[in-house]
């Protein structure tokens, strides 16, 4: 039987462009503000 | 497909569309106006998430910590530069920007915050996904452009040419050069037999030019030796039309060889 290849994505690349953004903005303000945030606070 | 109730009636053939409304065109250009904004700042906030950064700087300076110091530097630096690199728009500069992203941020952390290693590879992680998220298909990256194609011998034989053929009286032996160099420029392959021809009589025709530039008198042999090299170029043209006759005479002799032999002729 032959079957359709189905293309392979990566897994954040089904995500809407909106919530990729939002994930990114919040992951970056998790990481970059925070890693900054606590190098001020040490 | 049917009209639903809501939808305005198509307009007849015989007439031109319907203007768009001004409320809608308003709408538009604020719309193209809003996304041209969005394209042309594209990442300039990016900078902002190191603000603790900047009075960190102050305070390790305060208190005289070097290595403090040059953790937020480089955190800072490092995000700066990121952004230089995504608006640069280079293919892979989204790429390139997520690790800067990701090594200011662990940078940040190990030396500036003195989280351990694993935390700090764990939020350089972290941030390196953020940017990818944040700006990948964001940024239209384009290939850098090509370098330009070093002109060959037949552009700078032109180049010189032009600058003679501005003399008046050089312009008719320049006419003839150009129709040698126009054959050359066809039949590349032919440039080994010319190249000689081509460099005595530029040589000489440029060395003429700057002598009647600097307001020498044209002695009256000149115009013969002009007649001579225009002769001699289009002697060298009929002499490269020759070689190729001949060229073609011996594939027409073998051509008809072959068929006389296959039995087709």
């Amino acid at each position: 039987m032959h079957r359709r290849p189905v293309p392979q994505r990566p897994l954040l690349d089904t995500l809407p462009v909106a919530a990729r953004r939002a994930l990114g903005l919040g992951m970056l303000t998790l990481t970059l503000w925070l890693a900054s945030f606590l190098a001020l606070m040490r | 497909m049917d009209r639903r109730p809501w939808q305005p009636p198509p307009p007849p053939p015989w007439r031109e569309a319907a203007p768009p409304q001004p409320f809608e065109r308003i709408r538009e250009k604020l719309e193209s106006g809003f996304s041209r904004f969005r394209a042309g700042t594209r990442g300039l906030l990016l900078p902002l998430f190191t603000w603790p950064l900047f009075f960190d700087a102050i305070w390790e300076v305060a208190t005289g910590d070097t290595r403090g110091f040059l953790a937020a530097l480089l955190g800072m630096g490092l995000t700066v530069g990121a952004v230089a690199v995504l608006r640069s728009g280079r293919r892979g500069g989204t790429r390139l920007a997520a690790v800067m992203v990701g090594g200011a941020t662990g940078l940040a952390a190990a030396m500036g915050a003195g989280t351990g290693p694993v935390i700090a590879l764990l939020l350089a992680t972290g941030g390196w996904l953020g940017t990818r998220l944040l700006y990948d298909g964001a940024v239209q990256e384009m290939a850098p452009p090509a370098p330009p194609t070093p002109p060959g011998p037949i552009d700078e034989a032109r180049v010189r040419l032009a600058r003679i053929a501005a003399h008046p009286q050089l312009a008719g032996v320049s006419g003839a050069m150009a129709g040698v160099l126009d054959d050359l420029a066809a039949k590349p392959e032919r440039l080994g037999d010319a190249r000689r021809f081509l460099a005595v009589h530029l040589d000489g025709l440029d060395r003429i030019r700057d002598r009647l530039e600097a307001g020498a008198e044209p002695p009256p042999g000149l115009p013969k030796l002009l007649e001579d090299l225009t002769g001699a170029a289009d002697e060298l043209r009929e002499k490269l039309r020759a070689e190729e006759t001949a060229a073609l005479d011996i594939q027409v002799k073998v051509l008809a060889d072959r068929l006389r032999q296959e039995g087709y002729a």
